[in-house]
């Protein structure tokens, strides 16, 4: 700022002391008042500090490092220190610094940006108000009302946006875990009725998916109609517990298995696309299909994780990662009940049965302009018809 | 192209560290008041979300408040009318975002405290929040408690010096816990009871014989009696059932043993939909 600027704001300071002085000897009332456009600074009430802190900070902000004077008051920057038997005639006002008072305060006094320490024999007759410090009673005395604000961190073991992330990572660590060693143990104990509700995922997507919707919007009037005939049926009363129980489960193994075969299926038509690139993958199976598919959609939650905390952003990384889980879950959900749990491998794609493809089908049946090839070990057998 | 990458990965990686480094601010508000020989006190509490206590003063003060608060979300109130009303707690400013997990809520708590000298006319408006009111010693002569889905707990640990009125707690889905209420001195307790559970505790001085009104929806009601006690329970309502030992009931009417000699008497009256009322002797 220049000479001539800081000139024009102290002399615009000073008509508004002058003017706030003149209204506080009419009135008989102690006080300043500082036209600005957003109001006048009142120390005669402090019934509303967060009103009087922005006052007060346009101010300083307006006149950096200029010295103020209220009349009949005093106003300080920096410490200031009160000493016992002294006496502070009207309003006082301390900004950026701590108050010592162990003599008396007239009026009301305001601390801006410090601590106010009463000490034995200090009087405050009016209200004290300290902002952004805080009250420090050492056996003084406050007549009138006394308000603190304050702020504080809070402290690092209880700083949910500090460890927030790591947390979640962790939660995240163990479902991806967990999943991981669901899928293994249906790979190992159920690997054609999983191999089945995958592959009706990859052939039957857009039907699995309304299936999984439609799945979703009857099943809780169906429990209900069943629990309703349960009722009505008066002997069935005593199912009901097992139903509540049953219902349920059965309701969360079929989201789960069909999330795991929407994941196996990911991971094999990654992994079946690489290969037809020509890229050289290791092993493909079943374990290796699963963990890719759950680091897929663990990636989606990985961006909730770090960006979770972005204002806006960050709801909507949210709201596309638990819309993408939600579909993954639907689709799987609808391959389940399509295939039957994996029973059924209507919607597979697979055209051709089975056994279609074993040598004893292919020597049985003849195919079109092709003559079938004789049985190894059976000279002058003929072909059989179909 | 491995010279691309720092660059491609520099502001997501920032923005990371950033979110890693924000650290939740807690505001703290006192105010206070000194005693100066008011003879009545009216006093409003409003208290959005977290902890509250409510009790006696320590030091001389008419009123006190202790409050950390979220400053995002909430701002304190703190005001003395001109015709002597107490406004305290902490109100919503209405930016409340996606706050799900009780994880990520910071810790609000408020400590409250009235000078026992004054009549105390305490009006309580709780949210989604824990308080204990141990109003024992404090002349109290009315309290409205209303409670969204919070636990409460008001106790009575001395008698009330003073006379109370009336007192009534209105719960939505929340627990209410009474202790002592034969302390409060209050000639009438009304509940009103959403979907939650309601235990009083009917132990205390009881000055006078007093009547209480029961008006629940679904949730149930404990009243744990001293034997002194004469009770005499009448149930309105759908579904509503009693059990208690050692009462003899007359249509909807059950009375206590020896309700006739006891030297002080309660009314209970229970307008209920489907709930149940428990009396157990202590």
């Amino acid at each position: 700022m220049r000479v001539g600027d800081q000139g024009a704001v102290l002399l615009a300071l000073v008509f508004a002391v002058g003017v706030g002085w003149g209204v506080g000897t009419a009135a008989a009332q102690p006080g300043a008042k500082q036209p600005e456009p957003g109001g006048s600074i009142e120390l005669d009430r402090l019934g509303d500090p967060a009103r009087l802190e922005q006052q007060l900070r346009q101010l300083l902000r307006a006149a950096p490092g200029v010295p103020l004077t209220i009349p009949g008051s005093q106003v300080r920057r920096g410490d200031f220190r009160l000493g016992s038997g002294d006496t502070l005639s009207g309003h006082g006002l301390v900004l950026q610094g701590n108050a010592d008072l162990a003599g008396t305060v007239t009026g009301n006094l305001v601390v801006l940006d410090g601590d106010l320490t009463l000490r034995s024999g200090a009087v405050v007759r009016g209200d004290a108000l300290v902002l952004r410090g805080r009250i420090l009673d050492r056996g003084g005395v406050v007549r009138g009302e006394r308000r603190s604000l304050a702020r504080t961190s809070l402290p690092e073991a209880g700083n949910p946006g500090a460890t927030g992330p790591f947390i979640k990572l962790a939660g995240l660590a163990g479902v991806v875990l967990t999943l991981s060693l669901l899928g293994f143990g249906l790979v190992l104990f159920a690997k054609p009725q999983l191999e089945v509700v995958s592959d009706t995922v990859t052939h039957s997507l857009f039907r699995s998916f309304l299936t999984g919707l439609l799945a979703q919007v009857v099943a809780i009037p169906t429990a209900g109609l069943l629990v309703v005939g349960l009722v009505l049926s008066v002997v069935g009363i005593l199912l009901l517990p097992f139903v509540a129980l049953v219902i349920p489960l059965l309701l969360a193994a079929a989201i789960l298995i069909g999330f795991l075969a929407v994941t196996h299926a990911m991971g094999e038509s990654h992994l079946r696309r690489r290969m037809a690139a020509g890229a050289l993958v290791g092993s493909p199976n079943s374990y290796r299909y699963l963990l890719i598919g759950l680091g897929s959609v663990a990636v989606v939650w990985l961006g909730w994780i770090g960006f979770g905390w972005v204002p806006v952003a960050g709801a909507l990384v949210f709201l596309v990662a638990l819309v993408t889980t939600w579909v993954l879950a639907t689709i799987g959900l609808g391959a389940f009940l399509l295939s039957r749990g994996g029973l059924r491998p209507a919607f597979t794609g697979q055209l051709i049965p089975p056994e279609a493809l074993t040598d004893e089908y292919l020597w049985a049946t003849p195919q079109f302009g092709v003559t079938a090839v004789r049985r190894p070990g059976q000279a002058g057998a003929r072909t059989r018809e179909p | 192209m491995t010279k691309g990458r720092p660059t491609r990965w520099t502001v997501p990686a920032l923005l990371l560290l950033a979110g890693c480094g924000q650290a939740p601010v807690l505001g703290e508000f006192e105010y206070a008041r000194p005693y100066g020989g008011e003879k009545r006190l009216p006093a409003r509490i409003e208290f959005a979300a977290g902890r509250i206590k409510v009790g006696r003063t320590k030091a001389a003060n008419l009123y006190q408040m202790n409050l950390r608060y979220d400053p995002d979300r909430f701002r304190p109130i703190g005001s003395y009318d001109p015709d002597g009303m107490v406004r305290l707690g902490a109100a919503s400013i209405g930016k409340g975002d996606v706050r799900v997990g009780r994880s990520r809520a910071l810790p609000q708590t408020a400590h409250i405290g009235f000078a026992p000298e004054p009549d105390l006319e305490l009006d309580v408006l709780l949210g989604a929040a824990e308080a204990e009111l141990d109003l024992g010693g404090l002349r109290l002569s009315s309290l409205k408690l209303t409670t969204g889905a919070s636990r409460t707990t008001i106790s009575f640990t001395t008698p009330n010096p003073g006379a109370c009125q009336a007192a009534s707690v209105t719960s939505g889905a929340g627990q209410v816990y009474i202790a002592s209420a034969g302390n409060s001195g209050c000639a009438e307790w009304r509940f009103d009871g959403g979907v939650g559970k309601v235990t009083i505790d009917l132990d205390g001085a009881w000055p006078a014989d007093a009547r209480m009104a029961l008006n629940l929806a679904v949730g149930g009601v404990t009243l744990h009696a001293p034997k002194r006690l004469g009770i005499r329970v009448t149930m309105e309502g759908f579904l509503a059932k009693f059990a208690g030992d050692g009462f003899t009931r007359s249509e909807k009417t059950y009375t206590s043993a020896g309700y006739d000699a006891a030297a002080r008497k309660l009314e209970v009256e229970v307008n209920s939909a489907v709930s149940g009322v428990q009396v157990e002797w202590k």
